[in-house]
Parts: C-alpha cells; sequence; structure tokens
C-alpha cells in the first residue's frame, strides 16, 4: 500500500512523485527516441506515447514501492 | 462527431477513475473534460501542463483569498470577482499557451474559493481534492484527444497553401492577360486569412509547422505582396491606356512574355529561378516601374513557395510577428465575467439563497467560456430558455433512471446518450449551437452530483438547476448589453487597429516591420470579416476599403528607405486619406 507524504506539514500522495518521476523519465526517453525515428516505425505514434508512459508509471510504481 | 465520441469517452474515464480512487466531488472532473474540450488537438502535453500550472495557480489565489477575507464575504467575492475579471481578460488577450493557463486559472479560483471560504477549516483539504480532480479531467482529455484520431490540422493547412498557389497563379495569368480578377482576388484574400489562421492554431500542433512558422509566413505575405502589387498595376494600366499608346504596347509585349512564363510556372515545367529569369527578360520591355515592382511581387512569392514546399528550413532570421487582440475589447470582456459574479453574489448575499454559492460558481465558469464565443441578443434569450427546459431530461435522467441502475457499465449505460447529445451540440460548427451544447454540459454535470454512493436529492437537483440557470442568464445578459459585439463594434475596432498601426508605420522612428504590420492588420480584417455579410453590398464596399489601407500602409513601409522624406510623408498622408474613407464607408 502506497503510504502518503508529508511535505512542509501537508500529505501528498506518493504516487503523485511517482507520476512527477515518470513525467521526467517520459520526456527524456521520448527525446531520445524522436531523433532515432523510432515513432516512424510505429502504426501509431500517440498510442505508443502513451503506452510508453503507462509502463513507465506503472513499472517504476511496482518496482520500487517499499 | 468524433469530437462528441471523444468528449463522451474522457468524460466516461474521467468518472470511473474519479469512483476508482473515491475522489471527493467526481462531477468537477466531467466538468473540466467539458471546460478544456477543444476540437484541435495535439502537442497535448504543453497544452496540458499550462492547464495544470493554471488550475495550481488559481488554487494558490484562493486559498490566499479565504486566508486574508474568510470572513469578509464581501470582500472576498468582491476580490474574486476581480481575480476571474482578471483571468478573463488574460485569457482573451494572450494568444499562446498562456491563455490555456488564464482559463483555468479563473475556473479553478471559483471552484476553489467558494466552498472554501463557507467551510474554512478544511480550506486546504478542499484546495487539494478540487486541484486533483481538474487535473485528472484534465489529463484524461489531453490524453484521449491526443491518442485516439489526432485531428490533422497540420493536413488541411497543406492544402489550403497548395490551393492558394494554384489561384494565385490563375489570378496572375488574369492579370497578366487583363481580364476580371476581382472574384480571385477576394478568393486569395480570404484564403491568405485563412492560412494565417490555421497557421496560427498549427503551431501549437505540429511540431514540423513550429519549426516552419518562417516559411509559412513569408509564404503568406508575399501572396499577399502579390495581390497588393497587382491591384496598383490595374489601375495603373488603365490610366496609361487612356494616356498613351505607346507606352502601352511596349507593356502589352512584356505582358504577353510574362504570361508564357507564368503560365509554365503555374504547370510546374519551371522553378522559381527559372521564372526570375523570364520574368527579368519580360520586364526589360517596359520601363513602367509599377510592372516590375509586380514581377518583384511575384519571384519573392514564388521563392517562398518553393522554400515551404522543398521543406528546407528558413534562415534563422526570424519574423518577428504582433498580434491584433485587441486589450479594449478584452477589457471588456474581463468587465463582463466580473460584474457576472458581482451581480450573482449580490443576489446571493441580498436573498440569503442556500445555492447561491453554485450559482456564482457557474457564472464565473460560465462568462470563462463565453470568452470565445460571440453571439447576438435574441439567440441568448433562445438558449437561455432551451437551458432552462434541458433541466427536465436531466432531472428524468438523474431522479428517476439513475437510482434503478448498478454498477459503473449501467451508469455509463444511462449517462453516455446525454454527455454524447451536448458534445455532439458542441461540435457542431454554428457557435449559438456550440454555445447551448456546452451549457447543457454544465448543467448536466453539475445538477448530476455524481458520487460514489449518489445522493438522490430531487430539490437540491431543482436549486442548482436554477442556479444554473441564473448564472448563464446573467451572464448572456451581460453580453448582450455591456460592450456588445456588434458589426459597428467590429468596424470601430478594426478602425481603432488599423490607426494605431499606420500611425505607427507612419511615425519618425518606426518600431513595427512588415510582418507585425501586415500580421496586425490581416488579424483585424479577419475579425472585422466575422462581422460583415457577404451579400450586402455596402459590407463588401467597407471590406474592400480596409484591404486597401493594408497595401497603404505596406507601401509606407516599402518606401521608408528614408524616414520623413516627402515620398514617405506623402504616402502617410495617403494612408491617413484612406483611414478617412473607410471610416466614411463604415
Amino acid at each position: 500500500m502506497l503510504r502518503e507524504i508529508g511535505l512542509f506539514g501537508a500529505l501528498v500522495p506518493s504516487l503523485l512523485f511517482y507520476f512527477l518521476a515518470s513525467i521526467a523519465l517520459f520526456l527524456v526517453i521520448d527525446r531520445l527516441a524522436s531523433p532515432f525515428g523510432l515513432y516512424r516505425l510505429v502504426w501509431h505514434p500517440p498510442l505508443v506515447r502513451l503506452a510508453l508512459f503507462v509502463c513507465l508509471f506503472a513499472g517504476l510504481v511496482l518496482f520500487t514501492h517499499p | 462527431m468524433i469530437f462528441a465520441a471523444k468528449t463522451t469517452a474522457s468524460g466516461l474515464i474521467a468518472l470511473l477513475v474519479a469512483f476508482t480512487f473515491n475522489l471527493d466531488q467526481p462531477q468537477w472532473a466531467l466538468l473540466t473534460v467539458f471546460i478544456v474540450a477543444q476540437r484541435q488537438s495535439g502537442l497535448v502535453l504543453a497544452k496540458s501542463f499550462y492547464r495544470i500550472i493554471g488550475t495550481l495557480i488559481g488554487a494558490a489565489a484562493a486559498l490566499l483569498f479565504v486566508a486574508l477575507f474568510a470572513q469578509e464575504r464581501v470582500l472576498f467575492l468582491g476580490a474574486l470577482a476581480l481575480w476571474v475579471g482578471l483571468c478573463t481578460f488574460g485569457s482573451q488577450f494572450a494568444r499562446n499557451f498562456a491563455a490555456y493557463a488564464f482559463v483555468l486559472c479563473g475556473y479553478t479560483v471559483a471552484i476553489v474559493g467558494i466552498p472554501a471560504a463557507l467551510d474554512v477549516g478544511n480550506a486546504f483539504y478542499i484546495a487539494t481534492a478540487r486541484v486533483t480532480e481538474i487535473s485528472l479531467g484534465i489529463i484524461v482529455t489531453a490524453t484521449v484527444s491526443g491518442v485516439v484520431r489526432p485531428s490533422a490540422l497540420s493536413a488541411e493547412l497543406r492544402q489550403a497553401v497548395a490551393d492558394a498557389h494554384l489561384w494565385l497563379a490563375d489570378f496572375v495569368l488574369a492579370v497578366i492577360g487583363e481580364r476580371d480578377a476581382v472574384m480571385l482576388r477576394t478568393k486569395l484574400i480570404s484564403q491568405a486569412i485563412l492560412i494565417e489562421n490555421l497557421r496560427a492554431s498549427a503551431v501549437f500542433e505540429d511540431r514540423e509547422i513550429r519549426d516552419r512558422n518562417g516559411a509559412l509566413r513569408q509564404f503568406d505575405i508575399a501572396l499577399l505582396d502579390v495581390v497588393g502589387a497587382a491591384q496598383v498595376l490595374g489601375e495603373r494600366l488603365e490610366l496609361l491606356r487612356q494616356v498613351t499608346e505607346r507606352v502601352a504596347a511596349g507593356v502589352s509585349e512584356a505582358l504577353a512574355d510574362a504570361a508564357a512564363t507564368v503560365g509554365a510556372w503555374r504547370a510546374g515545367t519551371i522553378g522559381a529561378d527559372a521564372l526570375r529569369a523570364g520574368l527579368l527578360a519580360a520586364a526589360g520591355r517596359s520601363s513602367l516601374s509599377r510592372l516590375q515592382d509586380f514581377f518583384a511581387a511575384l519571384v519573392l512569392y514564388a521563392e517562398a513557395h518553393e522554400g515551404w514546399v522543398s521543406r528546407r528550413v528558413p534562415a534563422p532570421g526570424h519574423v518577428r510577428l504582433a498580434h491584433a487582440n485587441d486589450g479594449v475589447l478584452a477589457l471588456w470582456t474581463g468587465v463582463r465575467a466580473t460584474l457576472a459574479v458581482v451581480i450573482v453574489s449580490t443576489f446571493w448575499i441580498l436573498a440569503d439563497w442556500p445555492h447561491g454559492s453554485t450559482a456564482a460558481i457557474l457564472a464565473a465558469v460560465a462568462t470563462a467560456r463565453l470568452t470565445t464565443m460571440g453571439h447576438a441578443v435574441p439567440v441568448s434569450i433562445a438558449a437561455t430558455l432551451i437551458f432552462g427546459l434541458a433541466t427536465l431530461p436531466a432531472f428524468i435522467i438523474v431522479e428517476v433512471v439513475l437510482p434503478l441502475v448498478w454498477g459503473f457499465e449501467m451508469f455509463a449505460l444511462i449517462v453516455t446518450p446525454a454527455i454524447f447529445c451536448c458534445a455532439l451540440l458542441m461540435a457542431s460548427k454554428k457557435v449559438e449551437v456550440q454555445l447551448l451544447g456546452f451549457l447543457s454540459g454544465l448543467l448536466f454535470a453539475s445538477v448530476g452530483l455524481f458520487q460514489n454512493r449518489m445522493v438522490y436529492d430531487p430539490i437540491g437537483l431543482l436549486n442548482t438547476a436554477m442556479a444554473a440557470v441564473f448564472a448563464a442568464g446573467t451572464a448572456f445578459v451581460l453580453w448582450s448589453i455591456v460592450a456588445p459585439d456588434t458589426p459597428e463594434a467590429a468596424r470601430r475596432r478594426f478602425l481603432r487597429v488599423a490607426h494605431r498601426a499606420l500611425a505607427e508605420v507612419g511615425a519618425a522612428h518606426p518600431r513595427i516591420g512588415m510582418a507585425e504590420f501586415e500580421t496586425t492588420m490581416i488579424e483585424a480584417l479577419e475579425q472585422l470579416r466575422a462581422h460583415l455579410r457577404p451579400d450586402r453590398q455596402e459590407d463588401a464596399a467597407v471590406l474592400e476599403k480596409g484591404i486597401a489601407l493594408l497595401g497603404a500602409g505596406r507601401e509606407v513601409i516599402r518606401q521608408r528607405g528614408e524616414p520623413g522624406s516627402a515620398a514617405v510623408n506623402g504616402l502617410a498622408l495617403a494612408a491617413d486619406r484612406q483611414l478617412g474613407r473607410f471610416r466614411d464607408a463604415a
């Protein structure tokens, strides 16, 4: 179970931090993937990007949560 | 249709997620979906980022207001009204991602601030809950609009450019052949305006278009330059034909040569370089300077078109652009939003109406969205009535049918048609219908009070509906009374923009260049055109005069090599005369 984290006295769900971290990670991968032409190989680039983000988000939570 | 399906899907997914995570008031997620739903998609990440920033700023401002004036409701509502007005002004005046942030900023302040002020102890909790729900709505809408059939604005833009190119070639041939080109000219000018508008939206959608923004701008300006030069040439030719036969003969030869070259260029057998050589040879046959100007404009256009088609990244010489967003117009919009909140909250305080808070929130929300839509008085009355009538189906769905269902699937089955109908209306091209769909969606989302454990409260629903009708009615009345958007107002606005632009062009130390002047004027012209009826003779005359103003200003800029010289002063005078003529026509 994910716990809430105290931030300056306010309780913030830790899912939010996971979300922000996966956005950062996603942006890095996205930047790297574009020049290599990865998105030209797939049928529906936005769908791939969404799937990539979901994988990152879910993976980050599943593998790192205490 | 696709837009409606996308909006419905976004709404249902947002509700499902909100139910799954047991959020406090899922209806705000649905309401947010209606607020942020837009037909264009693309660059969803950047747009949502700015929207979420706006939400956070709004929530922070709401908490600040609560901390400052929670005990004094008059002060609190006054500050709130001013803030909503400010955000509405900003969303109208800003012309980029900031506009998205402003919309959400005003909206969040209203829906966080009022409940938080009524329950000060839980203010922070309320703020985080609303921010979560709004962000959920934003993210779901962005994801769905980005993944499902992203609309291809850039394809539309490429088609528009290709059409314009063909028409321009036809137009040039008509001018050279001394045939009637008025129809084609009007078509070209509206096409240039269309390209400019598509470009302004597509920049946010397509990275490639954004990189090649400069090439497209140059294309559009070169296009208008050719049209302008052709007009001047036509007038001069008319004059020449009356004065002397000998000069006219030289011109005719030059024109015949040019016609052959342009014909080959139109067919695509020769490129811009060959066109330049051909036109140079043709221009040598006549000393008429207007003809040379016209050919020069045409060559520039051909190069700009080649630059666009060849996908060559343009030289870094960045074109500075200006936007014609009229400060006065945006200011009135802000004033209307402020007044709407003030009137509704005054009524709330005076009448001690328990649902006044809902009305105040909805007034703020409705005016925030109305900023993007203009309309007339009779429509507003009809819309308020129909809006009131929409309560009945909403009542039946929420209070009669929903208590019978069990589980999210059944719930979705009942709610989907209602959301879909609203979204379908919103997808319409007609502003009035859009407005109707949007308001019905707002009504449905706010009276539904969809929760995990639904609390059915018919009296509450009717009260909320009354609040919504009251809020919408107030917004409409203000829209019709306070500085209404009439054709006369549009003409005055155009005159104001044109006057300012021409004054800057003619100033001793001009601060604006060709590109800025032309974007300003083209946008102003487009706004003017939206209010004119093409079938009316005098409206067409007004537009014609407006286009003449654009040409006059362009001539001033081109000639102002040495500011303050006699030629520039003369041209500035001529431009002023054009302005006077436009004023007379309007």
